[in-house]
């Protein structure tokens, strides 16, 4: 709960993290929950930020003006795009048919709903997929060794799911060997570890105002 | 049982609707948005050919004029009916009406001002004009289906004065059967009076030990309650009037005047003595958590859930408590199917009241999403 009309619910800490580092650099963050742009909330998966019934209730909350999702795409970026869908339905909207690329904002009954699929509306991936995009150019040659570190890592037998995690351990590998190393993604955008300013950036920030009227 | 209500031209609401009513409803909202003038405008369609409703909101809300106090003038008790309408005021056409939308058979009241005609009633108008300097330009007309009721004459403030108002009930009630009232439970609960006569047709019933019941709720340890009248004899003599009129014993103690406990005894009070003596009725309490502790919520509303559905009562409370409002999600169905149950938030300047089924009190209680 928060007097904060805006609120925005996302899978896990880092995403939270991430767009609190991300924003904070373009619009500022103050730590009030109630003061901050938006009231982030933790749901832990996308079943549940798209939970339908959760989400019929929660676009009834007093005082909420704007509501945005963060998910993942994952391996199916159709298969996400086909529930949230499904999701605007539910709630008494007619969304597009295909996902706008620069995110989905609808507004239903007075109040906004905003959708953004990871990394970039339209491809399959997470939220390490558009930190990727951040890595500046002249970072490189460090990102296709870190690449090539985890491929390596994967013939070690190194127990990470070379199927759904390989993106997530490749970004990670590449922040460990950072100044200061091992940042979450999050203050690696605080700390400009990673670019603030990228077109996919630009393009996620312009989607945040716009939902929540900065 | 009312399932909606459509509330037009009464106090802030131009037109407003209230849909998927169940057996309980709780209204919530900010203040002043309307949660009270939903339970009068209940209250005035539930009495529709009983007139004391109207006073009774008038009164308790001290919308009086200010009058002049004349000497030699005898002084009469008048309350102020601008307030009652949308946008307080008094012209001829004014009005509201009130209906229950999808009830069979259907409910209605409209209250609307018409210009004043003497031979329409004219025992009213005499009384009016013998202490009214000049006539009165309008009445009050009360139009309720399939029922006469005669405009009943203002003063020229736009006042309904005492004696002339009682005289039309008086009428009203010698011509046709009364509808029983609304039971309106205020913040304050109700006056010992009230309560005891409400305890009157209770006394010795398996209900009193309902009431003992919920008084545990609150103090496990009492085992009896009695009336006693003694206080209202002295009522007129610095005594209040607001609290006292009974006795109760804990056990192993000595019986204790009922202002000896708490707020939450007198309110559990009154809550279960109109729930255990109502049937097949309406039982509106504002505020409804008042003086009550969170821990109490869950029982309560378990108590009202199991008497009005025995006794097929209809109950709608208002309230502006987190623990209120979560306390009723413990009673509600998981089962989106569930209609016995709703939240209804009121907001200003909505046509309509923002519905919450049971399965959805549920989802917001467990995901701490803010319905008030």
């Amino acid at each position: 709960m928060s007097a904060n009309p805006n609120h925005l619910l996302v899978e896990d800490q880092d995403t939270c993290g991430a767009v609190i580092g991300l924003m904070r650099q373009h619009i500022g963050w103050p730590d009030s929950r109630d003061e901050c742009p938006a009231f982030i909330e933790v749901r832990g998966s996308s079943g549940a930020v798209l939970n339908k019934k959760f989400l019929s209730v929660k676009m009834k909350e007093s005082g909420l003006a704007s509501l945005g999702l963060i998910v993942d795409a994952d391996t199916d970026f159709l298969a996400r795009w086909d529930t949230v869908k499904d999701v605007c339905r539910y709630l008494g909207s007619v969304p597009p048919e295909i996902c706008p690329d620069d995110g989905l904002i609808l507004d239903i009954g007075g109040k906004k709903l905003g959708v953004w699929i990871m990394p970039d509306n339209k491809s399959q991936g997470m939220l390490e997929n558009f930190c990727h995009t951040l890595v500046p150019p002249e970072a490189k040659p460090l990102w296709e060794f870190a690449r090539k570190c985890v491929e390596k890592a994967g013939t070690k037998k190194a127990p990470y799911n070379k199927e759904f995690h390989t993106d997530k351990a490749h970004i990670h590998t590449w922040l460990a060997w950072q100044d200061p190393p091992g940042e979450r993604m999050g203050a690696a955008i605080t700390k400009k570890i990673l670019l603030r300013g990228s077109d996919s950036a630009q393009c996620f920030v312009c989607w945040f105002k716009t939902l929540f009227d900065i | 049982m009312i399932h909606s209500i459509r509330i037009m031209g009464y106090r802030a609401f131009h037109d407003f609707s209230v849909r998927g009513l169940g057996r309980i409803n709780l209204l919530v909202g900010k203040n002043n948005t309307g949660k009270s003038s939903v339970l009068e405008a209940l209250s005035l369609l539930w009495g529709s050919t009983n007139l004391s409703a109207l006073w009774q909101i008038l009164s308790r809300r001290g919308e009086q004029p200010v009058v002049d106090i004349q000497p030699g003038r005898p002084i009469q008790p008048e309350v102020d009916v601008a307030h009652i309408f949308t946008g307080h005021q008094v012209r001829i056409g004014t009005g509201f009406s009130i209906s229950a939308t999808n009830e069979k058979p259907g409910r209605s009241i409209k209250y609307h001002l018409v210009e004043a005609k003497p031979e329409e009633n004219p025992t009213l108008f005499g009384m009016l004009t013998s202490q009214e300097p000049v006539g009165s330009p309008m009445a009050l007309a009360i139009t309720v289906p399939g029922v006469h009721i005669p405009p009943i004459p203002l003063t020229q403030r736009g006042s309904l004065r005492n004696d002339v108002y009682n005289q039309a009930f008086n009428m009203m009630r010698a011509s046709h059967p009364q509808d029983e009232t609304a039971q309106y439970i205020t913040p304050e609960s109700l006056q010992i009076q009230q309560l005891h006569q409400l305890w009157n047709e209770i006394t010795l019933k398996p209900e009193e030990d309902r009431v003992v019941q919920a008084l545990k709720f609150i103090d496990p340890t009492i085992e009896r309650i009695a009336p006693v009248t003694s206080q209202l004899i002295f009522g007129g003599f610095g005594y209040s009037n607001i609290r006292g009129g009974f006795l109760v014993r804990r056990k192993d103690e000595e019986r204790l005047p009922i202002g000896s406990f708490g707020d939450g005894i007198w309110r559990m009070l009154a809550l279960a003595v109109v729930l255990s003596r109502t049937r097949n009725g309406l039982i509106l309490i504002d505020e409804i958590d008042t003086g009550l502790h969170h821990t109490v919520m869950t029982k309560m509303w378990k108590f009202i859930n199991d008497v009005s559905k025995e006794f097929n009562t209809q109950v709608f409370a208002t309230t502006h408590s987190y623990d209120c409002v979560h306390a009723l999600a413990a009673i509600c169905s998981e089962s989106e199917d569930a209609r016995d149950i709703s939240i209804q938030r009121i907001e200003a300047d909505k046509k309509e009241a923002i519905p919450f089924s049971e399965s959805e009190i549920k989802i917001a209680a467990r995901q701490h999403i803010e319905i008030r």
